[in-house]
């Protein structure tokens, strides 16, 4: 390679700032607001959400279709449509993103924030071999030395347990499973030198067997190279096995957070608890699934809780909004309901009858 | 990739045979006859029956039509395309030099539309939602509306006659200057391609936001690629397609816009030569003319396969399963 070349891939190394520690926190978000549309059919999509990722960890957020989750994760990385109205703040490593022009914010993408999507066979471009693409997005991370950006692929593939690299990159897409494109696209970020992997529904799209190959390759990945992982998903039990923390969104806000274990054990909410209580179970006696009352897009949206409508626990109070709680229990839950103390306790009391299954 | 050009040329042949048969029939088709035409100008004309019978004698017209047919198509595949009726010159030179001035026409016309009207799809679709992008569309609407022999007579007038930017009518050879000759050509091939450009414009811009709104290309943007790459090395590879298969569309379009341009602007190709040939009932020029549309349309049909299956691996795939 040429000097100007070497010199132009030593600044963009110091640009990159050294490895996150693992536990240091890598991306924050504060109160992030976005809205899409003006006048009356504007739509608040999300209304002040809170998200802390690490290195090393992986964040989940759950919640059903509509709820925020995807957006949060787009507006993080900067691509919500041109119409959107984003405020609030995202920190990354102490560069505050919203701000940042796009140009500017092109610099992150990739090479620190990277999002992997729920489409598997149409997440890579059909027309373009999977090696072209693969070193079309290293390269523009790698000062453009192709030799580094090939290095740099290669090595990422066998850190997503792609082994055989020259099938694997002289491949067209459709030639491929849909669980090896999701391992390339995860490549594809790693190769780039993403430190923080938004994973919008990575899984989903993926037969079971698939699926937990995927997964085990995240969890590797977080704990080898320090990522910090959002993973988003409507499937708790694939939350349950990745996440050490959790945040269950309800219509653009987060109403419980807190370790995964305690929030899916003890939920305190009452849409965790419905969440949780529509999950069929292998053993005990056969009972019809109960479903929440309608979805998120026909609830009434007036003052007060969001969930109200549609939930069990509704009391007077419930018309006055509750703000998201620590709840006194010594750890960091977090719950976004006044009467989070009483459905601890019941599902405290759910849980001992669950442990007996 | 061979088994696609053998498809394709299994259904281009039978293609091209038809193309003959129907060519062939016409001039039982149509009414008169070349005899009558030859001797004088159809119905009344100062002919004996003896003349006549001589005539078609010659002529080969005796015989059995599909014999008739027979010794057209062995003939037409040695090369010998016949004589002319009217100038009793073999068809092949009256052709012959009306060949380049249309394909030149034809080719220009071509390439200002995949170069222009392509390069504005891909910028309206760029600049979509922008002031740009709809008063590109704005445009493109225009030109699809706008007839062209309407155009053509306007173009002629005003930029020929009026302000004689360009000379109005006349053709000069390529061999008497380029510039003299791109300056003879220049009108008819913008006039031409207005329409296909517009067309070309509007196909290639729906392809080119089909691909900005897929996933891959969300995804390209998630991994930080430049906006140069995104759009043309990512996007516009899957917007290709559309324009593969729109030029042997366009080419057949572009046949029949020539005859027109072409008589108005005065240039001696072969839609001048068709329109002649027609009214003097000279069948034998105007199924060589026919013939050779019809076998260009063909091999750019086969080309147009090939070329789909070059950019997109997933019919070089379908193609040879």
């Amino acid at each position: 390679m040429t000097e100007p070349a070497q010199r132009r891939r030593r600044r963009g190394t110091a640009e990159e700032g050294a490895d996150p520690v693992p536990g240091e926190e890598v991306l924050t978000v504060r109160d992030l607001r976005v809205a899409f549309g003006k006048g009356p059919g504007r739509k608040q999509a999300l209304r002040g959400v809170d998200l802390s990722l690490h290195a090393g960890k992986v964040s989940g957020v759950a919640g059903e279709s509509g709820s925020g989750k995807t957006t949060s994760a787009l507006a993080a990385m900067g691509l919500l449509p041109a119409g959107a109205s984003v405020e609030g703040s995202v920190r990354y490593r102490g560069t505050e993103l919203l701000s940042l022009p796009e140009r500017e914010l092109r610099r992150y993408r990739g090479r620190h924030l990277a999002m992997v999507f729920q489409e598997t066979s149409t997440a890579l471009n059909p027309v373009i071999r999977v090696g072209t693409q693969l070193l079309m997005a290293a390269r523009t991370h790698a000062g453009g030395s192709r030799q580094e950006a090939l290095r740099r692929v290669t090595e990422a593939l066998a850190d997503v347990q792609l082994t055989d690299t020259d099938r694997v990159m002289s491949s067209y897409p459709h030639e491929l499973s849909g669980g090896m494109c999701q391992r390339i696209i995860i490549a594809m970020a790693l190769s780039c030198g993403s430190r923080v992997l938004f994973a919008d529904e990575p899984t989903t799209a993926l037969d079971v067997s698939v699926q937990a190959e995927v997964l085990s390759v995240i969890k590797g990945l977080v704990a080898r190279r320090h990522l910090a992982v959002l993973m988003i998903s409507h499937d708790l039990a694939v939350l349950a096995e990745v996440c050490d923390d959790l945040a269950v969104m309800y219509d653009g806000e987060i109403v419980e957070s807190g370790a995964v274990d305690d929030v899916l054990r003890h939920p305190a909410h009452p849409y965790t608890a419905g969440l949780l209580e529509c999950l069929p179970r292998l053993r005990g006696p056969r009972v019809e699934l109960p479903e929440l009352a309608s979805t998120v897009r026909d609830a009434d949206h007036g003052t007060g809780c969001r969930f109200r409508p549609r939930c069990p626990w509704s009391i007077e109070r419930c018309e006055q909004a509750p703000e998201l709680a620590a709840l006194d229990l010594g750890s960091s839950r977090q719950a976004r309901c006044w009467r989070s103390a009483e459905v601890l306790a019941s599902s405290g009391a759910a849980a001992g009858s669950r442990g007996q299954r | 990739m061979g088994r696609i050009i053998l498809r394709r040329l299994a259904t281009s042949v039978p293609t091209i045979f038809a193309t003959t048969v129907l060519v062939f029939a016409l001039r039982y088709l149509l009414p008169g006859g070349p005899v009558q035409a030859m001797l004088g100008g159809g119905q009344g004309g100062q002919y004996t029956g003896a003349q006549l019978a001589a005539l078609k004698a010659r002529l080969g017209l005796n015989a059995p039509v599909p014999v008739q047919y027979w010794h057209w198509l062995v003939n037409a595949a040695h090369g010998d395309l016949g004589t002319s009726y009217y100038s009793q010159a073999p068809v092949t030179q009256v052709i012959g030099p009306r060949v380049g001035p249309s394909l030149e026409l034809i080719i220009g016309a071509l390439i200002l539309s995949v170069v222009v009207g392509g390069g504005l799809g891909v910028l309206a679709a760029v600049r979509r939602n922008t002031r740009t992008g709809r008063a590109i569309s704005l445009a493109t609407g225009l030109g699809l509306s706008v007839p062209d022999f309407w155009l053509a007579t306007i173009a002629a007038g005003v930029l020929g006659l009026t302000w004689q930017i360009f000379p109005a009518v006349g053709y000069t050879p390529v061999s008497q200057g380029l510039l003299s000759n791109l300056n003879t050509v220049a009108l008819p091939i913008i006039v031409l391609s207005i329409v296909t450009g517009s067309f070309l414009a509007r196909h290639v811009n729906s392809a080119m936001i089909t691909a900005l709104e897929s996933p891959y290309i969300r995804a390209a943007w998630a991994m930080g690629l430049p906006g140069p790459k995104v759009y043309l090395n990512c996007a516009l590879r899957n917007a290709v397609a559309p324009v593969i298969t729109f030029i042997p569309l366009a080419f057949a379009a572009l046949v029949g816009g020539t005859v027109l341009v072409e008589n108005i602007f005065a240039i001696p190709g072969m839609g001048t030569e068709i329109v002649s040939s027609v009214s003097n009932e000279d069948f034998p020029v105007v199924q060589a003319i026919v013939l050779l549309v019809g076998v260009l349309v063909a091999v750019l049909n086969l080309g147009a396969d090939v070329g789909l299956a070059l950019i997109d691996p997933r019919i070089r795939n379908a193609a040879s399963e």
